[in-house]
């Protein structure tokens, strides 16, 4: 080494040590790598408690409950019967309505027709010439509510107008019953479903009752005389008139009876039953009667005997 | 010699890097004998969370707003850091979708109404840490509204029940 060579490096060694220096902490200081700290607060907590909705819903009515007993075809007037029903929501959600019949497959539910009406302001007194949802049968499961009362707000409930209404006469579907059930269901959101019940309401249709107990009274005859039985029973309510059947009602009527107070009474011979022969036991079928609705009861049967003595002869059931 | 050249190139290094990088600052007016002084970070819920007493149901939402202090000395950016469950998880919370937000206008009126979150989480899976769009001067305070939304879809089990939950904020300086 010479020399020059020794003092070239000591030249050189300065040089090296300032530009890695620089170097260094230059791309220190200018890197995105560098120190870029932050200060950051302590987390603070938020604490809540959210609670979710209930759902309960309820029905009733009132006025539905009805006999229908007039005499003909259903009119404006007739064979109509107005109530209400109060669907309450009480639970804590608001609800979407909608409304069914169950119960109601008694063959006399498909005669029967129901309206409803939103009963605001004008009351259900009177069923609207307007605003009345179209009439579906009792026997139908859908019961469409009126556009305006298809959902009910948190522990508030709607009330419901309806009408029901016998369509045919009376005495075509006389003794005839249904006791429907409104069932009404809220809905929130696809999953959220409660339903509610109405008691049972009772829709019959008015048939004459049967007579009460009849009572037989024997005529016991002579050598020459036929002996008879008397039949009597107290007058029904609302009869007009009884029939009497052999054997059946569903047999011509041999005769009628009037209504008479304080009993009504006939009395019947071996002639009235058509006999002319020896039969151990003829049934006589007593019906009730009436014309207001044309109605006319099941029948209640006497078992009568028939003896060859004195003549051909009737007597009382044994 | 070595040693100094060093020295030197230490310092046009940092002369040429244009000073520091350093986001922490803090001023102080030195006389005399100067005294440094550092920033602090430090924030506190003046206000707790308050939840409107409407419950959840299919579709609804329910909303509330807290306040937040910067009790430090420095401006923070709010952040949330975390949301988790006080109870076991069950059909209401697997649904909630929890909805925060903040800004300067931001009141506890506007939090009342419908609002669009800036940050988005659930109870089901865990949301990453994000900034609010609110910037707290030091001594001030930022209204954070917070929504919890349950879908349409809800299923019926998720009726009834309650949630109790903490929503983690933060700040960060700027």
């Amino acid at each position: 080494m010479t020399r020059d060579d020794r003092a070239g490096k000591r030249s050189r060694g300065p040089l090296a040590a300032f530009v890695a220096a620089f170097t260094i902490v230059f791309v220190a200081a200018t890197s995105s790598a560098g120190a870029a700290a932050y200060w950051t607060a302590t987390a603070q907590p938020l604490t809540a408690t959210v609670t979710s909705a209930t759902t309960s819903i309820t029905a009733s009515q009132t006025g539905l409950a009805t006999t229908y007993r007039f005499a003909g075809a259903a009119t404006s007037t007739q064979n109509i019967a107005r109530g209400s029903m109060i669907f309450a929501n009480t639970g804590t959600t608001p609800l979407t309505l909608t409304a069914s019949l169950t119960a109601n497959t008694a063959p006399v539910a498909a005669n029967i027709s129901i309206v409803l009406w939103d009963g605001a302001g004008q009351g259900c007194a009177q069923t609207p010439s307007a605003g009345v949802t179209a009439p579906v049968k009792l026997s139908a499961s859908a019961l469409p509510l009126p556009p305006t009362l298809t959902s009910v707000a948190p522990q508030s409930s709607v009330t419901v107008c309806a009408a029901t209404t016998l369509d045919t006469t009376v005495a075509a579907q006389q003794g005839l019953s249904v006791s429907p059930v409104i069932r009404i269901t809220g809905r929130v959101g696809t999953a959220w479903v409660t339903s509610g019940d109405s008691a049972p309401f009772v829709q019959k249709v008015y048939q004459v009752p049967n007579v009460g107990t009849i009572t037989c009274t024997e005529n016991p005859g002579t050598l020459t005389i036929a002996g008879t039985v008397t039949l009597s029973w107290a007058p029904v309510a609302d009869a007009n008139s009884y029939t009497l059947h052999l054997g059946s009602k569903a047999t011509a009527k041999f005769r009628t009876v009037n209504q008479a107070t304080p009993t009504v009474s006939t009395t019947i011979g071996a002639g009235d039953l058509g006999l002319t022969g020896v039969l151990s036991s003829v049934p006589v079928v007593v019906a009730s009667e009436e014309t207001f609705s044309g109605t006319s009861s099941p029948g209640v049967t006497v078992n009568l005997r028939t003896a060859l003595l004195p003549l051909l002869s009737v007597r009382c059931p044994a | 010699m070595a040693a100094a050249a060093a020295g030197a190139g230490i310092v046009l290094a940092v002369a040429a890097a244009g000073g520091t990088y350093a986001s922490l600052n803090s001023q102080a007016t030195a006389r005399g004998a100067a005294v440094l002084r550092a920033g602090s970070a430090s924030i506190a819920v003046t206000s707790g969370l308050v939840l409107a007493s409407s419950p959840l149901y299919p579709g609804s939402t329910t909303r509330g707003s807290a306040v937040i202090t910067n009790t430090g000395s420095i401006p923070l950016r709010l952040r949330v850091t975390g949301l988790a469950l006080t109870g076991t998880a069950d059909a209401l919370s697997n649904v909630i979708t929890v909805g925060v937000t903040s800004g300067p206008a931001v009141t506890a009126a506007t939090c009342a109404a419908p609002f669009t979150p800036s940050w988005s989480g659930t109870f089901v899976s865990a949301a990453a840490a994000g900034e609010l769009p609110v910037t707290v001067a030091a001594g001030s305070t930022a209204v954070v509204c917070v929504s919890l939304t349950i879908p349409t879809t809800a299923p019926d089990p998720a009726k009834g029940r309650s949630a109790a939950f903490t929503l983690t904020i933060d700040g960060r300086q700027l």
